[in-house]
């Protein structure tokens, strides 16, 4: 049951846009600005959902053996893999919004602004490990891979740093930073609970 | 003159942080909060008759009339503003400017009763800006006290805002309370928060891109559909054959 749910809920935001492609959501004065960012905070909701899952697993187990009793796994880890490939798909689908809606199609602006506007190239950083972890998330890649693999995926810490440096550098110079504060808030509590748990 | 944006677009995608930072909160606060009436308007400093105008003294100044302009913010969307105001020449011939006054400064309201975006310091209130004397006098630059052949909506500054529509759009300060006539050029509150972004002239041009962004193109508010092509930026806003002498001989990558 927890797959599909949580599949469910990360297939939303896609839905509600090709609702608006089709014109039956009005996202008012500016609709492509809404769909960038929509499409990008997507991403970055299911990316920090997949970097925390372990740690919330772990979390829970705590708790329950604390309370007395033996907790059944959540099953949360099981669901990490699609979690981030639909973290992945948003992040994709945000730089073709960008490059359709912000740049009109033109691809050479989209390299111009990847050299000469730091939060293009951050986002695009992040944007391209997480491609390489999507596409080495089978069963073959594991097994080709080897121990090589597990140090490969761990880059999912520094991708949820790069993709929340990315929201900063975007909104820096309005000094509006409460977005992306919350976002790292949450990526450093399930940091601090994976040092944790690596300690001891 | 381009298709003027429609009103609804208007009264509903706002910057005016003093009610908040979305687009949407100047609409959903400013109208139930922003007291309009009674408003004066505080002119000072540098001039020979210095006055505090009420919203009728304001209008005695000069006729009323309609400008159609175009309306460029720095964030790199644009729409097209029937205005009604007065030429803000009309009040500076009305004060008298002393030869040593050479900027105006203006202030907007700062309240934090009626602001509740206030208590955030995304910039440092009130907010300010500033114009040089020339660019103050010149015949484009509106005190507009209306749009839409209505008087202006409480989340599109009023009862009273500047409209200089060769500039990008913060440089048209929102719900005035005093103009200050000074002799050195006054620091802008955009400036403060981010003065390698945003400069004290800001005016539109295609040619200087902004830090994060380039401002070689413009999102028309409404136009065409959702896969519409944006629109290419024009110098001074399609204003250059008015205003571009103001500029002669100055380097507008350094004075951006």
């Amino acid at each position: 049951m927890l797959s599909p749910s949580i599949q469910t809920w990360a297939a939303l935001p896609l839905v509600l846009g090709s609702l608006v492609v089709l014109g039956l959501v009005d996202l008012g004065a500016n609709p492509q600005e809404v769909i960038i960012r929509g499409l990008g905070q997507a991403s970055l909701v299911l990316l920090l959902f997949a970097y925390a899952m372990t740690p919330m697993e772990r979390l829970w187990q705590g708790l329950a053996s604390q309370l007395g009793y033996k907790a059944k796994p959540f099953g949360l880890v099981s669901v990490r893999r699609v979690v981030g490939l639909w973290a992945l798909g948003y992040a994709v689908l945000h730089l073709l919004a960008y490059w359709l809606f912000e740049q009109d199609q033109d691809t050479w602006q989209v390299v111009v602004d990847f050299f000469r506007r730091p939060f293009v190239t951050v986002g695009t950083v992040a944007l391209l490990l997480m491609l390489a972890l999507g596409l080495t998330s089978n069963r073959l890649s594991m097994i080709k891979l080897g121990p090589r693999w597990k140090q490969l995926h761990r880059l999912i810490g520094l991708i949820v740093a790069l993709s929340i440096l990315h929201y900063v550098l975007h909104k820096a110079g309005k000094n509006d930073f409460i977005e992306p504060m919350a976002f790292g808030l949450v990526a450093l509590a399930a940091w601090l609970l994976k040092f944790k748990a690596s300690r001891s | 003159m381009d298709k003027p944006t429609e009103e609804h677009h208007f009264l509903s995608y706002n910057n005016f942080y003093e009610f908040g930072t979305d687009k949407s909160d100047p609409a959903e606060k400013a109208p139930s909060r922003l007291l309009v009436d009674p408003w004066t308007l505080r002119v000072e400093g540098l001039v020979a008759k210095p006055q505090i105008f009420d919203m009728q003294e304001l209008l005695k100044l000069a006729a009323v009339e309609e400008r159609v302009y175009r309306l460029r913010c720095v964030e790199g969307w644009s729409m097209v503003v029937p205005w009604l105001g007065i030429p803000l020449n009309a009040l500076i011939k009305r004060v008298q400017p002393l030869g040593s006054a050479k900027y105006l400064q203006l202030v907007s309201l700062a309240d934090e009763k009626q602001m509740p975006g206030l208590r955030s310091d995304v910039l440092q209130w009130p907010y300010r800006e500033g114009l040089r004397m020339d660019e103050a006098a010149h015949d484009l630059t509106l005190l507009a006290v209306g749009a839409y052949g209505k008087t202006l909506a409480a989340q599109n500054g009023a009862p009273i805002r500047l409209v200089v529509p060769w500039k990008y759009g913060f440089k048209s300060a929102k719900s005035i309370v005093s103009i200050n006539f000074v002799e050195r050029q006054p620091t802008i509150s955009w400036q403060k928060a981010a003065a390698h972004e945003y400069g004290f002239y800001s005016n539109v041009n295609p040619e200087v891109p902004h830090r994060r962004w380039s401002q070689a193109t413009e999102r028309r508010i409404g136009e065409g559909g959702l896969f519409a092509p944006r629109r290419p930026t024009l110098m001074f806003n399609g204003y250059a054959e008015q205003v571009a002498s103001l500029y002669t001989g100055m380097d507008l990558r350094r004075y951006y």
